[in-house]
């Protein structure tokens, strides 16, 4: 434990976080800014920094997929279908011959564009209708979140099938399709705590200093509400990457010779007892990344929870 | 052959499998033992009542059950089975049949000509609101009974009690051939209307089975020996249904042969290699080339598509071969023709030039004639869920890399898929199947190729199964020559040219693959088990050691 925070700190900061972690005596004597803290305890979480690997990975393969994939993804050999994993091949070749592990390396960018996207503009979409519903409240609170229930009638999967039919299939409908029923809980999340915010003195004290609203929300009230949708965000780009990955499997995502991890499981369903690697690879990069995302998550809601102060 | 509501589109013509969650099917108790019972699974059939028995399960049932005129052998060959003798007239217009005397439903009820006019009237009574009347749509009075303007079918008549005389709309000399499908079977008294739905379930009949209860539905349907069977007798008891979910119908088929619930079955295409590996040394693999086709429909009407050219780039620029071993694994062939081999009477291999093998220089010398340059975007659909991803990936691929153009591959569940090829306007290629209904060659060119199989609507919609709108004037008289013409090996040379015209000279269509099925069957416990014409086994002949 000790170690590990000594390690991911920087220098100048080598004193004070360690006195927190050990909480045993006096108070820290250094200033503790409130983000110095946060990164601190979230470091101080094993999962944490094994999600944040994870993540770090998942990015660095997607970064430079060119450079790791040992073939071209899309280079069919209809003379090497369906070969066992080997030393040319290290995940075997699918159906088309194609090579499973490039196929993989490829996979990850759509999985990070699919699941980013996809989450930022749903918490764009979300954190400004939260943000109006919780700070003006009345009307517009239940109009809003009246859309908001609507949203939340939907299954995600089911709702998103219906607007790939009517845009066709593609990488960017997925993203729209899985944004427009995600925002729902980011306005949700954001309105509740927003609510209590409001109600704060330095709120009244910033309103009584003439402050214009656009201020209040974006530097009183928006920052220290943050929190919850935070972590929120990151739990929901793993569940973007499964959803995405559940489209294609479905065969609705994207086009089935796009390298895509639910394209791939799809492909292998059916092999099932007779060539396992075709599926079990690409569960296990879903895994691994929901897993990495979930952490992430996990680790920066506590980090962020103010009651562990 | 109107026929937008044919089952005889094959969704999955290549792989029926859709998923592979399935546990090994629940309790096993008919497992061992059983005496000379048949067990196979599958899917919940529309009807087992010949009224709207469409798909291979509806069939087969009503195919145990009753016995029309004739039935087809696995060749392809007509099989008289109530027919004593059919004779046309001169015209072609006109058929005579003598029905074999003295047999009997199994409720005793005589089967006579009296007995064949109630039950086709019964199909193609407007108020039956049969899919399948339109097979029927060749005979007199079809179009006042259908459209309910009468109640008699004016076209049928009994000549005393064993003579049917069949008024044609126009002449066919092969419509006898069309009685073997179930839709022209005898119909007993106590059947009623069409929506008589305690005969609907537990149909009594005249054919090799009967019903034991009524059909479980989502469940079972038993059949046990008909020992009045007017014909030759089954050597089988019984014969059990079991009804599978039709998600996973394929593998649990699989699955219950292995573990010995079943005594034949499909099985998903990747577990082929390694099944063939196990059973077939055992003689428990039995392969068939069916009554099919798999083929690619190019729109005839719309750019880029329209031109011959352009169609034979396209074909040229495919090497099946490559595809056969390399996606199929070697379990489908190549073909080189619409009709399928056991047509024997008028198949003819290598029909199509540009299917023979892949042709680079030829496909991009067609491409140029016709304009098709590098850089365009072809258009390819096919339908999601039942196992086409892999090989229109492959020929997507061949294609680009011959011809240069852009495939755009556009899969979509089959509802939506079937309307995106009606829509008026609809261009680039699509993935087809067709299997047939019966064993003629009229029953894939008309409906496939002819200019009426487009049946387009008011809007422009095409509602036929000519969904590539292929049209030449030329053909069409060709169908209609061969339907005049009374030799059979002068009908099949006019079919030939008629085949020649359309896949070769025109290209309306590019065949791909032939329909190959395989089979696991028990020849443990059962002898002389068969795919038949219609893919069912052959539970009449089938026999026990």
């Amino acid at each position: 434990m000790t170690e590990l925070t000594e390690s991911a700190k920087g220098p100048d900061a080598a004193t004070a976080p360690t006195a927190a972690a050990n909480n045993t005596a006096e108070p820290a004597p250094a200033r503790i800014t409130q983000w110095g803290e946060i990164r601190h305890r979230f470091l101080a979480n094993k999962l944490a920094v094994v999600g944040l690997v994870l993540v770090a990975l998942l990015f660095i393969v997607a970064a430079a997929a060119p450079l790791i994939a040992t073939h071209d993804p899309y280079a069919q050999n209809l003379a090497n279908t369906l070969q066992e994993p080997s030393g040319d091949h290290w995940f075997g070749t699918d159906a088309l011959g194609r090579d499973q592990f490039s196929r993989i390396v490829y996979g990850s960018r759509i999985a990070v564009i699919v699941g980013l996207a996809s989450i930022f503009l749903a918490c764009v979409i979300g954190c400004i209708l939260g943000a109006l519903s919780g700070y003006f409240g009345k009307a517009v609170d239940s109009v809003i979140m009246r859309i908001a229930d609507i949203f939340f009638a939907f299954p995600l999967l089911i709702g998103a099938i219906v607007i790939i039919l009517v845009m066709g299939r593609g990488v960017l409908p997925v993203i729209v399709s899985l944004a427009v029923f995600s925002w729902a809980t980011v306005a949700r999340l954001l309105r509740s705590s927003i609510l209590s915010v409001r109600e704060m003195d330095y709120v009244t004290a910033a309103k009584a200093l003439g402050a214009s609203t656009t201020r209040i929300i974006t530097r009183h009230i928006m920052p220290n509400s943050i929190a919850a949708v935070m972590s929120y965000v990151s739990f929901s780009v793993g569940t973007a990457v499964v959803a995405e990955a559940s489209l294609s499997f479905l065969g609705i995502g994207v086009s089935p010779e796009v390298p895509e991890w639910g394209n791939m499981i799809s492909a292998g369903k059916d092999s099932l007892g007779v060539s396992d690697f075709l599926w079990v690879y690409p569960s296990s990069a879903i895994v691994l990344t929901v897993l990495g995302f979930v952490f992430v998550g996990d680790g920066l809601r506590d980090a962020l929870d103010p009651k562990l102060r | 052959m109107r026929g937008a509501k044919s089952a005889k589109w094959v969704v999955g013509a290549i792989v029926v499998a859709m998923a592979a969650t399935a546990c090994g099917g629940g309790s096993n108790d008919s497992g061992k033992g059983g005496g000379a019972t048949f067990r196979l699974g599958i899917t919940e059939p529309k009807s087992i009542d010949p009224i709207n028995a469409q798909e291979s399960e509806g069939t087969l049932v009503a195919r145990q059950l009753f016995v029309g005129l004739y039935d087809v052998k696995d060749d392809g060959t007509l099989a008289p089975k109530l027919a004593e003798s059919a004779k046309p007239n001169d015209a072609g217009d006109e058929w005579t049949f003598t029905i074999k005397k003295d047999t009997k439903f199994s409720n005793g009820e005589p089967v006579n000509a009296e007995a064949f006019i109630r039950g086709w009237t019964r199909v193609a009574t407007k108020a039956s609101a049969s899919d399948v009347a339109y097979h029927m749509n060749g005979i007199a009075g079809y179009k006042e009974l259908n459209g309910g303007s009468s109640d008699k079918f004016s076209g049928l008549s009994a000549e005393g009690d064993y003579t049917l005389k069949v008024k044609l709309s126009a002449p066919d000399f092969e419509f006898d051939k069309k009685t073997a499908h179930p839709a022209f079977s005898p119909m007993p008294k106590v059947a009623g209307a069409g929506d008589n739905k305690s005969f609907n379930d537990a149909p009594i009949g005249n054919g090799p089975f009967k019903m034991s209860g009524s059909w479980e539905h989502n469940k079972k349907i038993t059949l046990v020996r008909n020992d009045d069977y007017g014909l030759e007798k089954a050597k089988l008891d019984k014969v059990e249904l079991a009804i599978l979910n039709p998600n996973s119908g394929v593998t649990l088929e699989y699955k219950g042969f292995e573990s010995g619930q079943f005594d034949w079955a499909r099985m998903p295409v990747p577990q082929m290699p390694g099944a063939k590996k196990k059973y077939e040394p055992q003689g428990e693999w039995v392969k068939a080339d069916v009554a099919g086709i798999n083929y690619i429909s190019p729109f005839n009407e719309t750019s880029p598509m329209n031109s011959a050219d352009a169609r034979k780039a396209i074909s040229y620029a495919i090497d099946r071969a490559e595809i056969a071993k390399g996606v199929f694994q070697g379990l489908q062939e190549p073909a080189t023709a619409l009709l399928p081999p056991n047509f024997k009477e008028v198949y003819k291999a290598d029909v199509c030039s540009s299917c023979a093998k892949q042709d680079k220089g030829k496909a991009k010398e067609y491409a140029e004639k016709a304009g098709l340059k590098p850089g365009d975007t072809l258009d390819f659909g096919y339908n999601t869920g039942a196992g086409h991803e892999e090989w229109v990936q492959a020929v997507a691929k061949q294609v680009e890399d011959v011809l240069g153009v852009k495939v755009k591959l556009n899969g979509l569940p089959f509802k939506e898929a079937l309307e995106k090829q009606q829509e008026k306007g609809a261009k680039g290629i699509w993935r087809q199947a067709w299997s047939a209904d019966y064993p003629t060659a009229d029953n894939f060119f008309s409906p496939l190729l002819s200019t009426n199989g487009i049946n387009p609507d008011a809007n422009g919609k095409a509602l036929g199964d000519n969904r590539g709108r292929y049209s030449n004037p030329k053909f069409d008289e060709l169908l209609v020559k061969a339907r005049q013409t009374k030799d059979a090996a002068e009908r099949a040379k006019i079919y030939n040219e008629a085949e020649k015209l359309a896949i070769d000279e025109d290209q309306a269509v590019i065949p791909t693959w032939k329909r190959t099925q395989f089979r696991l069957v028990n020849t443990k416990k059962f002898t002389n088990v068969k795919i038949d014409f219609y893919e069912d086994p052959n539970l009449a002949e089938i026999g026990v050691k």
